[in-house]
């Protein structure tokens, strides 16, 4: 069988398109779903909603304190999830800058995933705990909680 | 009403910089001629204006809604005025009259075409599909450049205080192009949506696919446009990595359109070297998206030296460097006064601790890392089902290369700036910082994905079409 230049052209320039379309159809076979119903309940959107109880009892901009297992000088080599614990509390509160150093008026203590789930279960809503020395712990019952100083 | 205002946020800054782009672009026709480029264009142009604007404003006068409308408006005005004196008064040679294109087959032509509106649509669904599933982008998108964007938006006069944290986990000296786009619309619209950081990120994937669709019809054809567009829009890492909002896409936009404009004007026998003054803008927003930019702005001009330079002399090298300069230039005075009242030092190039950099440049076991990795990537890029590398290169052998004598100094000048990016990326890797096989893995795909767009584009460039292709065969049959 003679398989001449014509044909060879024509078997690359199909091939290389078949090869593309099928990527193509596979990006789309793996995003598209005809059940709506996840619209509004992605992770981010869920994660923020925990700070509305909170957002009213921080300033409209400024620095509050955030307390996590975050080394300050070398953050970038602390735990993954504690970062982007950090990183999602600074994205949901901006302007208020949230900061991993100390000796701030206000401090948030973010209890998330597993930690926020077994403490949001007892539903008990804000609880305010008098620590002394004029600190006030606010605990919002959903892996939330607020120390205060002022 | 959210929906008005949505469209009027986004498309206002498109079509003032449509009228700009019209106002320059040269042609008997500006409004009508090569109207899908210009339209492309004005994307990136749109935003980078809009988001330069909105920058200067606030860094002089603060912020106010009232003061970013009227700024549009007499932006609108304005350019209108100009681009109505253009038309009546001023004439000038078309880039659709360049000569070389050979005429499409028609059947495969039609063929393509239908293919890559099919693609198009399919790309464009999963895109809105990952979008609905993630509103706020990935990693990078929340952390760093939306929030900054809430940050701008929200802080009212107290948005200086973004680069107040200390540490560099937010990349606090990174230019603010897409934060500052987005913080722009949101004032246009008088609130803030989680659907501007996605129309954002779809206007600049597709753009890009149009400004390579486009630019590559205007060299070589239609066919072998549809050709590569096809190929960018079916890469699935160019969908996903679009929809996840990070800067990645809209900078390869940037560094896109300055090659393909540098190469359009190459080809364009026009003196005025209005397209270059457009290049300069592009090549400045590139600067004004991430760091990255300011490399492509050497990699333009090392580039375009070394092939003028040895053969014409220096005059025309600077001759096509002052109208390059008079887009660039004003673009550049932005990022400039970012990065010397806002952005702190580079953690990238300035680290507080660590290896110094001789240690580093003369440590060869980071250099074989990032070697295998570069090479690793390359073969492996783009999340295709199989790796695309070998089928481009088995495509390239079977139809064969084809580079007319004039287009040599043009293709060679986009090679040479590919090469130094990447040249510079890996310089990068090995000054870096960080545990170099960390930063690369969490990295490296990205940036492949920024040159990904100027690599399809010089690959389209020099391959031949399927029409020369065909047209050999004829050729050879009747020598023969």
């Amino acid at each position: 069988m003679r398989f001449d230049h014509n044909a060879r052209v024509r078997v690359g320039v199909i091939l290389f398109i078949l090869f593309a379309l099928y990527s193509n159809w596979q990006v789309f076979q793996g995003s598209v779903e005809f059940d709506l119903s996840f619209v509004g309940k992605d992770e981010i959107t869920q994660y923020e909603k925990r700070f509305d109880v909170m957002r009213v009892m921080l300033p409209e901009h400024g620095t509050v304190g955030y307390a996590a297992n975050i080394d300050y000088a070398h953050y970038d080599r602390s735990d993954a999830a504690a970062l982007r614990d950090w990183f999602l509390a600074q994205y949901t509160l901006a302007p208020v800058m949230v900061s991993i150093t100390t000796g701030h008026k206000l401090t948030i203590i973010n209890y998330s995933g597993a930690a926020a789930n077994a403490d949001s279960s007892d539903a008990r809503g804000l609880t305010v705990k008098e620590l002394g020395s004029g600190n006030r712990l606010f605990d919002f019952g959903n892996g939330l909680r607020l120390v205060s100083n002022e | 009403m959210m929906i008005l205002s949505l469209l009027l946020a986004i498309l206002i800054p498109q079509i003032i910089a449509f009228i700009f782009i019209s106002t320059l672009w040269p042609g008997q026709k500006p409004l009508r001629s090569d109207f899908l480029l210009k339209m492309c264009l004005a994307v990136g142009i749109g935003f980078g204006i809009l988001s330069c604007t909105y920058f200067l404003q606030l860094l002089l006068f603060g912020p106010s809604r009232g003061a970013l409308v009227s700024t549009q408006i007499a932006l609108l005005v304005l350019l209108g005025a100009a681009l109505y004196y253009r038309i009546r008064w001023k004439k000038a040679a078309s880039v659709s009259g360049i000569e070389g294109s050979p005429p499409p087959v028609l059947k495969l032509h039609r063929v393509l075409l239908v293919l890559f509106i099919v693609a198009l649509i399919a790309a464009t669904a999963a895109f809105v599909f990952i979008s609905l599933k993630h509103p706020h982008g990935e990693w990078d998108a929340w952390a760093v450049y939306n929030m900054k964007a809430r940050f701008l938006f929200r802080a009212g006069d107290y948005w200086r205080e973004l680069f107040s944290e200390p540490t560099g986990w937010s990349s606090p000296d990174y230019p603010l192009l897409i934060p500052a786009t987005m913080a722009a619309c949101w004032t246009l619209m008088g609130r803030e949506s989680t659907a501007v950081p996605v129309l954002v990120g779809l206007l600049f994937t597709l753009a890009t696919t149009g400004v390579l669709v486009s630019a590559l019809s205007l060299l070589r054809g239609k066919t072998q446009g549809l050709f590569a567009g096809l190929v960018l829009i079916c890469t699935p890492y160019f969908i996903t990595h679009g929809a996840n909002q990070y800067a990645d896409i809209p900078l390869g936009f940037f560094l896109l359109t300055s090659i393909a404009l540098w190469n359009l004007q190459d080809r364009l026998d026009d003196s005025r070297g209005r397209l270059l003054i457009l290049a300069g803008i592009t090549t400045g927003l590139a600067a004004w998206t991430k760091n990255e930019g300011l490399l492509f702005l050497i990699a333009i001009l090392a580039s375009r030296f070394v092939i003028i330079v040895p053969t014409s002399g220096l005059r025309p090298f600077l001759r096509q460097i002052r109208f390059f300069a008079t887009g660039l230039i004003p673009v550049l005075l932005v990022v400039i006064c970012f990065k010397v009242t806002m952005a702190p030092p580079n953690r990238m190039l300035f680290p507080a601790e660590g290896p110094g950099v001789v240690a580093k440049l003369l440590d060869f076991s980071r250099y074989w890392i990032i070697l295998v990795a570069f090479i690793k990537q390359a073969l492996s890029f783009g999340s295709w089902s199989v790796s695309v590398t070998p089928v481009m290169v088995f495509y390239l052998l079977l139809i064969g290369v084809s580079i007319e004598q004039k287009e040599k100094a043009s293709v060679a000048a986009s090679f040479i700036a590919l090469g130094i990016m990447l040249a510079g990326y890996f310089m990068v890797y090995v000054l870096s910082p960080l545990d170099v096989s960390l930063h690369i893995l969490t990295s490296l795909d990205r940036v492949f994905c920024q040159l990904w767009p100027i690599f399809i584009f010089n690959f389209f460039l020099i391959v031949r079409t399927p029409e020369q292709a065909w047209m050999k065969r004829y050729a050879l049959s009747e020598a023969a």
